[in-house]
């Protein structure tokens, strides 16, 4: 087997940020894992009751899996190939030629199925982004998932209950990765543009109360009424846990994402000399903080063992709202 | 948050290793500091594992007083409803909900059971021995 080049290992904090800067390290582009987040504009929030998961409403802090991927790459003026597949078996033998070929290939998987991670990170989420770089002499996979602190091996049979999982976003066997052209250097300052326009855009200009700045302040209301709506406890606290969950377990960097965007925008700062960008990076911050203690105070009132009153929690959640619509404003007046 | 501040609480669903987290050092640069997990999270993560713990209990419950078949409750241990299940085996989440009935699931033929057996990644024999289910342990934080 001609392994080429042994594939280096990086833990990052959300797994297709990581898989896709890992994977660009390792084409030879070096990227950190939160440049690859902004470029990709992975930073958003959403709220959708009517969308249930596990019977819970979807509350999300990135943009749609998948997403981020394809836009660095495009943005960064990189080649890539994005494939899925209806036949299994087909899907099977591609993996299976391109890492005997020595190549890192980012597939999408089931978590639920995956055998080394924590038996309590499973569960049916079809957009877990992993690299696989290699086999054992067992036949296992070599594999580098974003999220884990150490590379893990993973028997054939789960990696393929994991690639062919069915429901809401099922991977179909999907596999991923850069293919730059020789020579290729990419321009960073247009990409990052890009990448903030839109999240710029999202966060402000979509014209439904669900997504965005205003996609918070309808969740805000929505939890101002769930101790009437929700009459038992038990659900009331499922609801905040699972908005926490979504918030801060899921490999987000810490309070839902915004820690890894203001790295984007801090390192973007220093690399196309732009202040503002700077100043934006400091008070998403303070906006990731203002997150965190969201999260105290909702798992606080989840568990019955809240101090502040109930009322504390949807009043934050506004005064995110409107401290993120002040800084993406700004972005937009002084850097667009 | 600070560097310092990243908190280091040893959670126990980490089985030992530790996340990522971004944090500010102490020149106010945004970097990667490993976490071995932060109490107010694994609260949230226990208040849904503890659901899905008492969830189980309740169809093992129904099981052994013989409203549902031992399926349902394969079903829910690897966190699935009726339509994923379906899905999955690409058939119909009428099948599979018809199949939940034990008087309909203990009449089912071999074929049925080996194709659920496979979809769930357990044996054939468990599917068939309700008796053998265990009463989840509730966790507790």
């Amino acid at each position: 087997m001609q392994s080429a080049r042994l594939f280096e290992h990086t833990q990052a904090a959300h797994c297709e940020s990581g898989a896709t800067s890992n994977l660009l390290r390792h084409s030879g582009l070096p990227v950190t894992e939160a440049m690859v987040f902004g470029i990709g504009s992975g930073l958003f929030f959403v709220h959708c009751p009517w969308v249930k998961l596990m019977d819970l409403p979807l509350t999300s802090y990135r943009s749609f899996p998948g997403t981020i991927f394809k836009k660095t790459c495009k943005r960064l003026g990189v080649s890539y190939r994005y494939q899925s597949f209806r036949d299994p078996l087909k899907g099977r033998h591609a993996l299976d030629e391109l890492v005997a070929g020595g190549r890192a290939v980012g597939v999408r998987t089931n978590i639920f199925w995956l055998p080394y991670t924590p038996e309590r990170f499973r569960f049916q989420f079809n957009g877990h982004n992993i690299v696989v770089y290699g086999r054992t002499p067992e036949n296992d996979y070599v594999v580098s998932d974003p999220i884990m602190d150490r590379t893990s091996t993973c028997p054939e049979r789960s990696m393929n209950r994991a690639r062919f999982a069915a429901g809401t976003l099922a991977p179909r066997g999907l596999i991923f990765f850069p293919d730059p052209a020789a020579g290729v250097k990419p321009e960073f300052e247009p990409a990052i543009r890009a990448g903030v326009r839109e999240t710029v855009g999202r966060m402000l200009n979509v014209p439904f109360p669900f997504f965005g700045v205003r996609g918070i302040r309808y969740m805000s209301r929505r939890i101002a009424r769930w101790p009437k709506k929700l009459t038992d406890p038990a659900l009331l606290s499922l609801n905040l846990a699972n908005v926490v969950r979504m918030q801060e377990e899921i490999g987000t960097g810490g309070g839902g994402f915004r820690y890894l965007y203001a790295a984007f925008l801090q390192e973007s700062a220093d690399l196309t000399e732009a202040p503002v960008l700077a100043e934006a990076a400091r008070r998403l911050t303070d906006s990731g903080n203002l997150w965190r203690d969201f999260a105290t105070l909702a798992v606080q009132q989840a568990r019955g063992r809240a101090d502040t009153p109930y009322e504390r929690i949807p009043a934050l959640l506004l005064e995110i709202a409107t401290l993120e619509e002040e800084i993406f404003t700004g972005l937009r007046r002084r850097y667009l | 948050m600070k560097v310092e501040e990243v908190p280091q609480d040893r959670v126990r669903s980490y089985e030992g290793g530790s996340k990522v987290c971004y944090a500010v050092d102490a020149s106010g640069k945004i970097v990667r500091t490993p976490t071995s997990g932060w109490t107010v999270e694994e609260s949230a993560m226990s208040i849904a594992w503890d659901a899905l713990g008492s969830t189980l209990n309740r169809v093992r419950a129904d099981v052994l007083a013989g409203t549902a078949s031992s399926l349902a409750w394969f079903m829910t241990m690897r966190q699935m409803d009726a339509r994923l299940l379906a899905q999955n085996l690409g058939i119909s989440t009428l099948r599979v909900w018809w199949h939940l009935r034990p008087g309909i699931f203990g009449r089912l033929s071999q074929t049925w059971l080996s194709r659920y057996a496979d979809c769930l990644d357990i044996p054939v024999a468990s599917l068939k021995d309700p008796a053998a289910i265990p009463e989840s342990r509730h966790a507790e934080c």
